[in-house]
């Protein structure tokens, strides 16, 4: 047996310390799936809807900007349906109301995104568009007025706790949207 | 049983196991045989390295020896001397000393024994250069080569404005150039090669500047710019081929600000009133060039960088504007006002720099002159915007001027709040003309913008026409438009201030 005890220990201690290291390295990988999922689950009522086979139930009228109209003041903005998933959760609600709006084309570009959107209880709602928001932009007040504008009106037609809006680009507070029009204030 | 192979391979396995440990706890105090090369020439010369607490180190007594540098030690810190000045080290601390500042090193200097130092790697990068008369330079890894410094000829412009004094320094190469300011001088510091001054054959304003000096005390050779009675601030901005920095050193603004009501006649010039009683103080002259209070500030938007709206390639906003605030600063010249412009050249200018010109200089109007762009091609014709306090319903009231005559003081973004209602004119006089132009009938904006925010003057923004119209695009394209445009513009700036 004694023979044996050198090779047994150091089996043992291999065994040991690959069977703690799998262990480790479930547990790990256990914890960062719940996370993803409890994210994906909080954060986006839509997802969640279409796993379940569900359609867009609830209709909502936006005011979104309309290439038809050339008028370059602030009334360039056309009323227009579209549905979203119905929830009880107003953050989820204003979150599928922007991104409907940024799908506007041309106005936005396909990788302008919402990056998080916040209600605060004095009726402000924060809005923080990607960087391509300001980039992606054609330039020119017409353009930065337009898709504030249409942002700030579709909120408050269709949330009635909303009275105004503020925006961050890339998660920051900017001095302009995209050059121009200042977005220190909330916009009304 | 077991087998007389099964005794080895458990033989092994403990062997290995024993090597992994062992060299995991003691593999960092071996002495890695990796060492620094240093040439010289054609000379090869060897520092060893030792490594300490798992980082590696290298024996400053080799590095001083090779490069001819002196060294003294005093208890738990120690000096090295250079050509070029001295660095104080001190035992089991990251920083080295040069002159008044700091060198922050990656990881702490090792004084091993007595007359035994240990400098980490970056020691060489960082902090030797400073004091070496040659430019050590970095080969491979742990490989090092001394060079003879190459020649940087500075030559040093002064040009003397009217409130400012401009001072360029051009360069033969282009090295790092670090402004700094203290009390009484502005140094300017080259990196990397040794500095040969070409001094200026202009004197400069004595008031603004006293006088410039080349200072040999800096690492490679830097300017010292001694600082007049009358210095108030200084702006620096870099410019490329030849690489220079240009300095513009100022004088206070005028020290007596007086708000004209508009429509005025120009403000006659105000000397500063000293009361009676106090003791009477040196009188620092106040420099007020003669413009002042006919000057109109002309913006054209965007510059460098920050092209603006562009459909194409070549059709950039930011040309299209400066050539027409060109043209009507050009026109100004046969009115009794003057324009002045924010940027005569392709540079980008920040918004808020943009404000404050035109609050420097007091002017009468400021405009900024723009291209607009929407992303329906059929938005066409020129819009006027003005600023509007949007969400914080507090708009300047009766567009007096009460709140900067009683010299309170004035928050920066709301500059404008007096002048609302005056900037709603002049933006329907801007925009009258241009629809004439155009044939439009459009109307005037108001919008939050934060470049007319604090302007403390009738301020408003011209988009003069869309570049994201064809139509509009191909008239902005011919200088016979621009120049009616700016024709236009200057018609309604004298009718507004007429």
């Amino acid at each position: 047996m004694r023979k044996y005890r050198s090779l047994i220990i150091a089996l043992i201690l291999l065994l040991t310390a690959a069977g703690v290291s799998y262990y480790l390295y479930r547990l790990e990988r256990q914890r960062q799936a719940e996370l993803t999922e409890s994210g994906r689950q909080k954060l986006d009522a839509e997802a969640s809807a279409l796993a379940k086979g569900a359609s867009p139930n609830l209709t909502v009228k936006l005011h979104l900007y309309d290439p038809g109209r050339v008028d370059p003041k602030s009334e360039f903005l056309s009323v227009q349906e579209r549905s979203i998933f119905e929830t009880d959760d107003k953050v989820l609600k204003a979150r599928q109301i922007v991104n409907e709006v940024l799908k506007s084309r041309p106005l936005f570009s396909e990788k302008t995104t919402l990056r998080q959107i916040y209600l605060l209880d004095d009726g402000t709602a924060i809005v923080d568009l990607s960087e391509q928001a300001a980039k992606e932009l054609t330039g020119g007040i017409t353009s930065e007025m337009a898709a504030i504008l249409s942002i700030t009106q579709s909120l408050k037609a269709n949330i009635q706790e909303i009275e105004q809006v503020r925006f961050l680009i890339g998660g920051r507070q900017t001095d302009t949207f995209a050059g121009h029009v200042s977005i220190q204030q909330p916009f009304r | 049983m077991a087998k007389p192979g099964t005794n080895r391979l458990a033989g092994v396995l403990l062997f290995l196991l024993t090597a992994i440990a062992l060299s995991a706890y003691s593999g960092l105090n071996v002495d890695a045989d990796d060492d620094l090369q240093i040439w010289v020439g054609d000379k090869k010369s060897t520092v060893d390295s030792r490594n300490n607490q798992g980082r590696t180190y290298f024996e400053l007594r080799d590095i001083v020896e090779i490069l001819g540098l002196g060294f003294k030690e005093n208890g738990n810190e120690a000096t090295v001397s250079g050509p070029r000045g001295q660095l104080g080290l001190t035992g089991n601390r990251p920083l080295v000393r040069f002159k008044d500042e700091y060198i922050l090193l990656n990881q702490v200097i090792w004084r091993r024994k007595e007359k035994e130092w240990y400098v980490p790697e970056d020691f060489l990068q960082k902090a030797l250069p400073a004091v070496l008369a040659q430019r050590l330079q970095r080969q491979a890894t742990r490989s090092y080569r001394v060079f003879l410094l190459e020649q940087n000829r500075v030559q040093v412009d002064v040009i003397n404005f009217p409130d400012h004094v401009r001072l360029t320094f051009t360069q033969t190469q282009t090295a790092p150039i670090r402004v700094q300011e203290f009390q009484d001088s502005i140094r300017v510091e080259f990196g990397d090669y040794l500095v040969v001054p070409a001094m200026p054959a202009v004197r400069p304003d004595n008031r603004i500047v006293k006088g410039i000096q080349f200072d040999t005390t800096e690492a490679y050779g830097g300017f010292r710019i001694e600082k007049g009675q009358n210095y108030y601030n200084f702006r620096e901005y870099p410019s490329d081929r030849p690489s220079r920095k240009v300095i513009d050193l100022y004088a206070p603004p005028v020290a007596a600000r007086t708000v004209p009501e508009v429509p005025a006649a120009p403000p006659e010039p105000t000397p500063s009133v000293v009361p009676p009683s106090a003791p009477v103080p040196e009188p620092v002259p106040v420099y007020k060039p003669r413009e002042f209070g006919n000057l109109i500030t002309l913006d054209p938007g965007h510059g460098g960088e920050d092209y603006g709206v562009n459909p194409t390639q070549e059709d950039l906003e930011k040309n299209y504007t400066l050539r027409v605030a060109a043209r009507i600063e050009a026109s100004l010249r046969n009115t009794p006002y003057k324009g002045t412009l924010t940027r005569s050249q392709d540079v980008e200018v920040a918004a808020s720099q943009r404000s404050a010109i035109a609050n420097y200089y007091q002017s009468r109007c400021y405009l900024s002159i723009h291209v607009g762009g929407a992303p329906s091609q059929d938005a066409k014709g020129p819009v006027v915007y003005v600023h509007t306090y949007a969400g914080d319903g507090s708009e300047g009231q009766g567009g007096g001027s009460t709140e900067l005559r009683s010299r309170s003081m004035t928050r920066w973004e709301t500059g404008q709040k007096p002048f609302l209602a005056q900037s709603r004119q002049l933006a329907m006089l801007v925009q009258g003309e241009l629809n004439s132009l155009y044939g439009t009938e459009n109307q005037i904006v108001e919008v939050p913008l934060t470049q007319l925010a604090p302007v403390t003057s009738p301020a408003v923004l011209v988009e003069m026409g869309f570049l994201t119209n064809k139509q509009d695009q191909q008239k902005l394209a011919t200088a016979e438009f621009q120049d009616r445009i700016a024709a236009a513009i200057v018609k309604a700036i004298q009718r507004f201030l007429d």
